[in-house]
């Protein structure tokens, strides 16, 4: 099956959005792995990264297939959320 | 608050990167509106998903921009009062009778917490930190409102 674009911003990028093309089985998590590589965003133990769909939530195991509504394309937000409060 | 000269930069930069936070606030159904005096003083009209009956204005400050966190607090109107809990939702780490938000996105958190300051928690000066402030509220308000502050 032909590969999907996938472009992943983040607010507080310095840089350019994340692009690459991955299969329709690939798991969100990879991306979400690569975007935060490209961002230059390493885990902290206050915060949690998880990318966004049309503004929900997209769980790591979620492969680009699932996405509704997309097969060529898709475009993801990476989201870092505040852990304590 | 007394209007605080912000710096020509800040300005720019602020009028920039608002282009995005109306795009998001808008698709929540919500308002942005920015003091015609004040250029660092903003307006957001935000609804929780859960709850969209419901309105929430959040007054936010920039000094310096990107910089440095800005001031969040809410009104019962888009230049209303700030000392009413009743303007303020329920949400963990929202302090209705502090009139604060004890987290690391907000002035009033820092100045607080100090060692904030160092570390993961520090304040993110990259991209565009107006767009992630109300990315917070607004996903506060969908995902942890717990309703409205008496």
């Amino acid at each position: 099956m032909k590969e999907i674009e996938v472009t992943v911003t983040f607010p507080l990028a310095q840089g350019q959005p994340f692009h690459t093309k991955e299969a329709p089985e690939t798991p969100a998590g990879i991306v979400r792995a690569a975007a935060m590589a490209h961002f230059g965003i390493q885990e902290e133990a206050n915060s949690t990264y998880y990318l966004t769909h049309g503004g929900s939530r997209v769980d790591d195991s979620t492969t680009l297939a699932d996405i509704p509504g997309e097969s060529k394309s898709v475009k993801f937000t990476l989201v870092k959320e505040l852990v304590q409060g | 608050m007394a209007a605080v000269a912000l710096d020509l930069e800040s300005q720019l930069n602020l009028l920039r990167d608002s282009q995005e936070v109306v795009e998001l606030v808008a698709a929540h159904d919500g308002v942005v509106a920015c003091d015609a005096v004040d250029r660092g003083l903003y307006w957001l009209h935000l609804r929780p998903a859960t709850a969209v009956a419901e309105s929430y204005y959040v007054r936010i400050v920039w000094e310096r921009y990107p910089a440095a966190p800005p001031s969040v607090k809410f009104a019962d109107a888009i230049g209303g009062r700030l000392d009413l809990t009743s303007a303020w939702p329920i949400i963990p780490g929202y302090r209705p009778g502090s009139f604060d938000i004890c987290q690391p996105f907000t002035a009033e958190g820092f100045l607080i917490h100090a060692e904030w300051r160092q570390g993961p928690d520090r304040w993110p000066s990259t991209g565009n930190p107006f767009l992630w402030v109300t990315e917070i509220l607004q996903r506060d308000l969908d995902h942890r409102y717990q309703g409205r502050s008496g």
